[in-house]
């Protein structure tokens, strides 16, 4: 057989094997998931413990977690590979069964966000590249992501969310059938609380999602009730604080799943998301769906508070932001040194770092280093800062 | 109170004189062993997938070209070991030495002719030891949507320059000015580097299945599998359809080890497979539930899986 034979023969073979249809046929034992939440007032529900696509390996992850119950898949045009990944398994998916959120962003590393200023035919455009890639006709949710990220000036940041270009964009895509919903996110650095307040009083936004977690946030609570209050719903993210020890727990209390119930028994949470990178990491964290927050994992979070409190930066605290002259994205350096010192986002990290317009590069020669005891927290901030850039930085 | 633990109390009241006595007669002895002042370079260092590259010592020098497409070498070359090449990257180094780095060799050139002293490019080789980690780095910094140039292997425009790959290094060329040619300047670069020093074999273990439709280097958890680290996947295109070859490359101790723990793995989900034989070799086909019907073909020193289409008379290439 020639190669281009065989290569033609492999192809029929291929398109003639009947696809097998997903069931909700598991390994006996595999955890699944046990419990699903309405989101705000779309009539959607979704799987309490959801499928962040950062590190997104294959798409048979993705069937994975939709037969382990998964039905929300949180994504972007800017994680690599990931919306291509989820069109390569849409073809073996329902596609009412399960609920796609991206973002409007464009395809280059992370941050890709659409800036303030970008016209309603390149909001257009952003979502039908997503749709495209994804095999799909149409997200459920489309985000305006990162908000407070891209500018520390509140009322920037509040024209970017309220842009009237975004808002036309998507009425003539809702009118289109292109997305059905949307949301914003915010893990700051800075006016996380203010901002998502904002989304939500605003009454445009059906859903917002923010980095909550156990070891954090003063205002967060009200910004929550204030959402479920207009039954805007809400979706938490970076639960895990930094996930830097994840064998902090015992053989019984496993630290993640503390982590995830602490979070989930918040009347106001629809969900939450969380990057799955393995088989494992499905099997592991989906164990605490469903399940009730004890005495037990409270003492696991405390001693993780106790262990962690002086080194985990709360992205969106910001609190450091106006102390540096020299103007470092502290916030941001800090979040990235997370995803590759945590999180095991080596290259994002750095793809990311390297598009800051002020890193951490003079931070070791600083001469008036006023952000030492700047923290509320009472990080070690221009350690970290040092520390951050060594690791991220590609090269001198 | 109970009698039985008062007697052990006044046992060991009885016994604290003489313990004194001990420790006055004999003093108190610094244990050294107690305390480990091993320095970094001293500890073993951790378990990898990845072989340990060749120490600093046997690592070659690389020779750089004094002329090259109308620049010439200023000054001389740089070298740098795992010792100090902080001194040159500045931070980046963990990361190089993780990934195998063994030595740094960077020269600066300028326009054959000009008496600057200011260098226009400059050029820098990273020795990274073995060919599949020079292509790791690369992967790395390449990013998701790398503009290809034809320089070396799998060179990509950077912000200041090109880089590529060539055997066991890993090349950067950086240019100072926007008019350099840089890229005329890359490729006579590229052709100075003797492939002789470890052409990059590894992609010649990899088929001729059809059309490559793109080459990637997966570090950890390729396709979500725990046990399955620094794969090159390739994906060839055939019609409609895609087939993909992952490979691993590795001791025969590793390979069997890396078979073992994929076995392990059917029986823990229950995924079905049958052994074959097919030319003498030893053949896996396994029917999975998510990644559709596909082969796993250990070698003595390479693990293929290949996805995407379920005709064994794919195995005759392999």
């Amino acid at each position: 057989m020639k190669r281009r034979d065989f290569i033609k023969a492999a192809t029929l073979a291929t398109a003639a094997v009947a696809v097998p249809s997903l069931r909700a046929e598991t390994v006996e034992g595999t955890p699944s998931v046990k419990s699903y939440r309405e989101i705000g007032q779309t009539g959607l529900k979704m799987s309490d413990i959801s499928f962040g696509t950062g590190k997104l390996s294959a798409s048979s992850m993705i069937l994975r977690a939709v037969d382990s119950g998964i039905n929300y898949f949180d994504t972007a045009p800017d994680y690599g590979q990931a919306e291509k990944t989820i069109g390569e398994a849409m073809v073996k998916l329902r596609r009412d069964k399960i609920i796609i959120a991206s973002k409007f962003c464009t395809p280059v590393p992370y941050p890709g966000h659409l800036p303030l200023g970008t016209k309603k035919k390149d909001y257009i455009a952003a979502v039908e590249g997503s749709l495209s890639r994804m095999r799909t006709d149409y997200l459920d949710f489309c985000f305006v992501h990162a908000i407070g990220e891209m500018s520390k000036d509140l009322e920037a940041e509040k024209k970017r969310l309220l842009d009237g270009e975004m808002l036309d964009a998507v009425s003539e895509l809702k009118k289109a059938g292109k997305i059905r919903f949307l949301a914003t996110s915010s893990h700051g650095p800075t006016n996380m609380e203010e901002l998502l307040m904002t989304a939500v009083i605003s009454g445009h936004f059906d859903m917002i999602m923010a980095s909550f977690n156990f070891m954090k946030f003063p205002s967060l609570p009200n910004v929550m009730k204030e959402a479920h209050k207009r039954k805007v719903g809400v979706i938490a993210m970076k639960t895990l604080a930094g996930a830097k020890d994840m064998d902090i727990g015992s053989k019984e209390q496993e630290f993640s799943h503390a982590a995830f119930k602490w979070v989930l028994k918040h009347p106001e949470v629809s969900g939450l998301v969380v990057t799955m990178k393995t088989v494992s990491d499905i099997e592991l964290y989906l164990k605490a769906s469903g399940a009730k927050f004890t005495a037990a994992d409270k003492e696991v979070l405390d001693r993780y508070v106790r262990l962690y409190d002086r080194e985990y930066c709360r992205t969106g605290c910001g609190e450091c932001e106006t102390s540096c002259a020299a103007g470092v994205e502290i916030a941001s350096v800090m979040r990235y040194r997370m995803y590759f010192r945590d999180y095991g986002m080596e290259k994002r990290a750095m793809e990311s770092y390297a598009s800051l317009k002020k890193n951490a590069a003079a931070c070791s020669g600083c001469e008036n280093p006023v952000c030492i005891g700047s923290c509320p927290y009472g990080l070690p901030v221009k350690d970290m800062l040092c520390d951050a850039h060594d690791s991220l930085s590609f090269m001198a | 109170m109970n009698p039985v633990r008062l007697r052990y109390r006044i046992l060991l009241i009885g016994l604290l004189p003489c313990i004194a006595a001990v420790i006055y007669f004999s003093g108190q002895r610094f244990d050294s062993s107690l305390i480990d002042f091993k320095t970094e370079a001293g500890r073993e260092a951790p378990v990898s997938a990845i072989a340990s590259p060749p120490s600093v010592e046997q690592s070659l020098i690389v020779q750089t070209s004094q002329e090259i497409a109308g620049f010439r070498q200023l000054g001389q070359a740089r070298h740098y070991t795992k010792e100090n090449l902080y001194e040159h990257v500045n931070g980046h180094a963990e990361y190089f030495i993780s990934a195998g780095f063994a030595g740094l060799t960077v020269t600066e050139y300028i326009t054959s002719g000009s008496g600057t002293t200011q260098a226009e490019i400059q050029t820098e080789i990273f020795d990274m030891g073995k060919s599949i980690q020079a292509f790791g780095v690369l992967a790395d910094e390449s990013g998701e949507n790398a503009a290809p140039v034809s320089v070396g292997a799998m060179g990509f425009k950077t912000s200041g320059g090109i880089s590529f790959i060539k055997g066991r290094y890993y090349v950067k060329i950086t240019a100072y000015s926007p008019e350099a040619p840089v890229l005329k300047f890359a490729k006579g670069f590229a052709d100075t580097l003797s492939p002789e020093k470890g052409s990059f074999q590894v992609f010649s273990k990899f088929p001729n299945l059809g059309k490559i439709e793109r080459t990637r280097f997966v570090k950890e958890s390729y396709r979500g599998l725990d046990f399955l680290h620094n794969v090159i996947e390739r994906e060839y295109s055939a019609s409609d359809k895609k087939i993909k070859v992952a490979l691993v490359t590795g001791s025969g101790q590793e390979m069997k080890s890396l078979l073992s723990s994929f076995l392990d793995y059917f029986r823990k989900y229950a995924i079905p497979y049958q052994k074959l034989e097919k030319s003498g070799k030893e053949v896996y086909r396994v029917m999975d539930k998510y990644e559709g019907t596909w082969f796993l073909i250990p070698a003595h020193d390479t693990m293929y899986s290949v996805f995407g289409t379920d005709d064994e008379g794919i195995l005759k290439y392999f």
